[in-house]
Formats: C-alpha cells, sequence, structure tokens
C-alpha cells in the first residue's frame, strides 16, 4: 500500500481546482459567437430589426421564444455545475423548467388543434424544418464538444448520463435560443416538433455520450 | 465515533492540490484506514484492498474537483461510494448495505451525511413504499405499528417492505436475496 501512496506523492504538481466561472465564460462567448453566426448568415427575423427601431412586435412571440430557450439553457447549466463533483446529485429543480415550457407549449398546441384542426395546423410545419434541425442540432453538438473540451473532461461526476444530458439540454437549448433569432416558426407545433425536437434528439445523444466519456 | 481526526483532511487536501507533497502524504496516509473501514463494513468484512487503492487512484486523477471551500468527508465519502457500486456493478459482487443511518456514522460522517446517504436511497422508491421502510427500519415501528399508521393490513407492510429492499437492492447493484 506504501507503494501507491509513494508514486501518487512523488513529484506531485499544483492542480488547478475546477471552477465553475469557466463554464459560464465559454457558455457566454459561445452564446456571442453564435448570434452573430445568426445575426450576419442567417440574417434576423424582420420583427426584431423593427424592434432595434422602437416598434415593439405586435405578437409577443419574437422576444419570449429566444428568452424561453436562453432560460432553458442556462437552467440546464446551472444543472450541470451542480453535477461535476463526486458529491452533486440530480435535482427536480433542474427539470423544473424544461415541464413548464413544455407543458405550457404543449397546452397551446391542444388549444391551437381545437380551434385549426388537424390540417391547420400541421399547415405551421411547411417552412425551414430541416435548416432548423441542423442548425440546432450541428451548433449543440458544436457546443457540446467545446464544452467536453474546456470543462467536462475535468469533472468527476457520480451521475454521468445526468450531466451528459444536462450538457446537451443546455448547448442544444442556447443554440435554438439564438435560432430562434432568424426563425419565424412561432406556431406551438413548430416549437413542440422541430425545436423541441432537435433538442430531445441532442440531449439523449448527450446522455449516451456522457454514459460512456464521462464514467472515471 | 471513529478515532479520524477529519478537521485535519480539508486543510491537507487544500495544501496537496497547492502541490504539498507531504501534506498529500499524510492525507492519503489517514484515509487509508477509514478507507478499509468503510469498504469492510460494506463487504460482508471483505478488506477491500483493491478498492482502497482504486479510491486513492480516483483521489489522485480527480483531486481538481474538491472545492476547497466545502467539506471534504461529503468529497472523499462520494468517491469512495462510487468506487464501490462501480466495483459492485463490475464484479456481481455481493455487498451489504445495511439501511441505518448508523452506518456512516461509523465512518466519522455527519448524522445528516449518513442520512442522506439513506435519504438518496430511499427517494427512489415512491412515497407510500419509503414512508413504510422508514418507519419499520429507520424509526424501528414494528410492523403491526406500521399498519396502524398506515392504514394497511400487517401483511401488506411485510410485502410492502420486502419489494422495496429488493429495489433498492438492485439500485446498487446487488444481486441475491433480501436481508431484513
Amino acid at each position: 500500500m506504501s507503494d501507491i501512496i509513494d508514486s501518487l506523492t512523488d513529484g506531485l504538481k499544483p492542480v488547478k481546482p475546477l471552477r465553475s466561472w469557466p463554464l459560464w465564460l465559454g457558455a457566454l462567448a459561445g452564446l456571442i459567437v453564435a448570434v452573430l453566426y445568426i445575426w450576419f448568415f442567417y440574417g434576423p427575423r424582420p420583427e426584431l430589426t423593427a424592434l432595434m427601431g422602437g416598434e415593439w412586435p405586435r405578437s409577443h412571440m419574437p422576444v419570449v421564444k429566444p428568452l424561453m430557450f436562453l432560460a432553458l439553457g442556462i437552467s440546464a447549466l446551472l444543472g450541470a455545475s451542480g453535477l461535476v463533483r463526486p458529491e452533486g446529485r440530480p435535482k427536480l429543480r433542474y427539470l423544473m423548467p424544461v415541464l413548464i415550457i413544455g407543458a405550457i407549449v404543449f397546452g397551446a398546441l391542444l388549444v391551437e388543434f381545437q380551434h385549426d384542426g388537424w390540417a391547420g395546423t400541421m399547415v405551421n410545419l411547411s417552412d425551414g424544418v430541416l435548416i432548423c434541425y441542423m442548425t440546432i442540432l450541428c451548433g449543440g453538438m458544436a457546443g457540446l464538444i467545446v464544452l467536453w473540451r474546456l470543462w467536462l473532461r475535468r469533472s468527476a461526476t457520480s451521475h454521468p448520463l445526468s450531466l451528459g444530458a444536462l450538457s446537451g439540454l443546455a448547448t442544444a437549448s442556447l443554440m435554438a435560443a439564438t435560432y430562434a433569432l432568424h426563425c419565424q416558426g412561432d406556431a406551438p407545433v413548430y416549437l413542440l416538433l422541430v425545436y423541441g425536437m432537435a433538442v430531445a434528439i441532442l440531449t439523449g445523444i448527450a446522455a449516451l455520450l456522457g454514459g460512456k466519456l464521462l464514467r472515471w | 465515533m471513529a478515532p479520524y481526526n477529519i478537521s485535519e483532511w480539508q486543510a491537507l487536501m487544500r495544501s496537496a492540490q497547492a502541490g504539498d507533497a507531504a501534506a498529500y502524504r499524510s492525507l492519503l496516509e489517514a484515509l487509508r484506514p477509514w478507507l478499509v473501514a468503510y469498504f469492510r463494513r460494506r463487504l460482508m468484512g471483505s478488506d477491500g484492498e483493491d478498492l482502497v487503492q482504486m479510491t486513492l487512484l480516483s483521489l489522485h486523477e480527480k483531486r481538481n474537483t474538491y472545492d476547497s471551500g466545502s467539506p471534504f468527508l461529503p468529497w472523499i465519502a462520494a468517491v469512495a461510494r462510487h468506487k464501490l457500486i462501480d466495483f459492485v456493478r463490475k464484479s456481481g459482487r455481493h455487498i451489504h448495505v445495511e439501511l441505518n443511518e448508523e452506518l456512516g456514522l461509523e465512518d466519522g460522517m455527519q448524522p445528516d451525511l449518513a442520512a442522506r446517504d439513506v435519504a438518496v436511497l430511499l427517494a427512489q422508491l415512491p412515497k407510500d413504499q419509503a414512508r413504510i421502510i422508514k418507519l419499520h427500519k429507520l424509526d424501528g415501528l414494528s410492523v403491526e405499528e406500521v399498519a396502524g399508521q398506515t392504514g394497511k393490513s400487517a401483511s401488506a407492510v411485510k410485502v410492502t417492505v420486502h419489494r422495496g429492499l429488493k429495489k433498492l437492492q438492485s439500485l446498487v447493484g446487488i444481486k441475491g436475496g433480501v436481508n431484513e
């Protein structure tokens, strides 16, 4: 036993303790890059251009939609930062924003479905579905890779699946928040089946990756 | 309370993170008997020497995740618990998990930390089932008293406790029968 203690103490080097601030700084930097990318390559939706000229949009959705996904991203990052140490435990409050926002959007979908019927609801799915999926999945995955390189690989979680899932939820939600600056699909069915599904897919992929890569 | 100088460990770990090899050696040497006792209680008396070494290695590799502003014991207890669960899952060994807060107290944990281990396990069960197990196993009520408090029959309480303990065992990766 003293052999192992000898080998661990020989040539001991200082270590940089794991802190939360690089996570938040990295997330802010990633968000800024994503906003610039969407703004200059895709272009902002007209209501936001008008808003910058001082005209508030007739619907709140152009403002509410990005903020909704931003809130999801921030709460998922909070959850992830609570799980990176061995003693961290999953807590229901990390999932509350997902459950609350999911319930509101699902409720709105039911109202829309009652009002417009199946055909009237599904017509909202016609525009930009593929580009929305691709942007959220690719952008979110890029964010996840950066998060892994800078922060996650230094973690020691007792809950690798949950930490992976929360990380994927965070990067996908932040990417969705920035894509929402461009996208004009505000219908509940679009939010649920396009945004929601893209975020869910990346969350699932990240959970599986977390289960493999975050073990120690 | 076990004879461990736990209050010293936090300062030693902080120094070790800063690269102080002597402090690190003192910490590892002090931790070794604690880990041996920790695993012995949970591995039916086996000394768990492999596990102690694996835990020391993990401590070394992941020492950056210790938050120097927080108590050290919950951190090292979580590392040891993680290694134990991993070990049991891989080897399929039978381990002894007592649903008893005294188990953690003997390892020098504060009552709230020991209770947290139990609470973590119980939280995996449906509320009613967790309540019945708590009343019977932690609060020491007889089956009849639990039945009286919960409005269930004595046999229903017995079945609930048996199934609950079985589920708890499977959650921590234990195979085999339930030791009630």
